[in-house]
């Protein structure tokens, strides 16, 4: 009993030290898991669910060169920092919310294929077509596209068309 | 009878030594088991491994704090209270009280520092009470005629007379 109420009496100890050890290796492992935007391609879906993590270790398969990371994340991720959704590498996003986010992608420079969405004359988006629908649970109402960010770190090095081209080849 | 009995003698005090030293001594050797332990599930994290690598260095980390928290706050602590106890004892300025002793039911815990039983002496002056440390009370006998030596209201040895 007088142990009980010693442990009792130290009990916001133990409390605080949970808490304490929950955020701090939770930092870390932010820190561990996580790379520059120059080495890591992120990629937004906005559809009703997705495996992530299994579609990250999918992508990684055939990360391109320079690229040490490839990240998935659901739209309701940046619930936390929006700063993450502007500045994505690649989206893709159901046919009825395209245009809410038209200011975020980049159009299309080469001469887009049939079925593109285009906005104002301008393709932007490709057809996902049911690509990698074995990691994402896809709107079965919907038609989904693939669009490339405006403020995308691999408009240039031709990461993020890689890995594009990686997602819509995916089962 | 007339012996002079310590409270804590030497072989008292050297155990409170050893315990307060093999306790800190593993809380350390857990603590940085635990922190290794942590560091290598960051080394092995892997995309595949990230959540459950994470989960696993909170409990570990979670455990293992709450592992040398216990060891530190019980038996490192009260070793170290008492020795602090005790070196207060024989430092001080002795008095004496003479009587028969019982103690009170009960002990107290004074915050950082030890629990102690009160010893009720009945004496011809009337009644004296004398604070033992309660680890130690069974060393002091009830019922029988004493000559407790304190030093600032604290048995530190007994006669029995």
């Amino acid at each position: 009993m007088r142990v009980l109420r010693a442990i009792w009496a130290k009990l916001p100890a133990y409390v605080l030290w949970a808490l304490l050890s929950a955020i701090l290796w939770g930092w870390i492992f932010g820190l561990v898991t996580d790379a520059p935007a120059e080495k890591k391609v992120v990629v937004y879906i906005d559809a009703p669910g997705c495996r992530d993590t299994a579609l990250d270790v999918e992508l990684e398969k055939s990360m391109p060169e320079g690229i040490r990371q490839i990240r998935v994340h659901l739209f309701s991720y940046v619930m936390f920092d929006e700063a993450q959704l502007v500045n994505a590498d690649l989206y893709v996003v159901p046919a009825s919310a395209c245009a809410g986010y038209v200011d975020s992608f980049r159009a299309l420079e080469s001469a887009a294929g049939e079925g593109c969405w285009e906005y104002e004359g301008r393709a932007y988006g490709l057809p996902v077509g049911g690509a990698a629908s074995a990691w994402v649970d896809y709107d079965p109402g919907e038609e989904y596209y693939l669009f490339f960010g405006v403020n995308s770190a691999h408009a240039e090095d031709g990461a993020a068309q890689a890995v594009a081209e990686s997602f819509l080849r995916l089962p | 009878m007339d012996v002079r009995t310590e409270l804590f003698p030497d072989a008292e005090l050297r155990r409170l030594g050893k315990k307060k030293k093999h306790a800190e001594a593993a809380a350390a050797l857990i603590g940085g088991l635990a922190l290794l332990c942590c560091v290598l599930l960051c080394v092995f994290t892997r995309t595949v491994n990230a959540e459950r690598m994470e989960l696993s260095a909170i409990g570990v980390s979670i455990l293992g704090g709450w592992t040398v928290m216990s060891l530190l706050f019980f038996p490192a602590s009260s070793s170290r209270h008492e020795l602090r106890h005790a070196q207060m004892l024989r430092g001080g300025p002795e008095e004496t009280v003479c009587g028969t002793g019982v103690y009170e039911p009960g002990a107290l815990q004074i915050r950082g520092s030890i629990r102690f039983r009160t010893l009720r002496l009945r004496t011809a002056e009337g009644e004296k009470r004398v604070k033992v440390c309660a680890s130690r009370a069974a060393a002091l006998p009830e019922g029988r005629a004493l000559r407790v030596y304190t030093v600032n209201g604290y048995a530190a040895a007994f006669e029995e007379l």
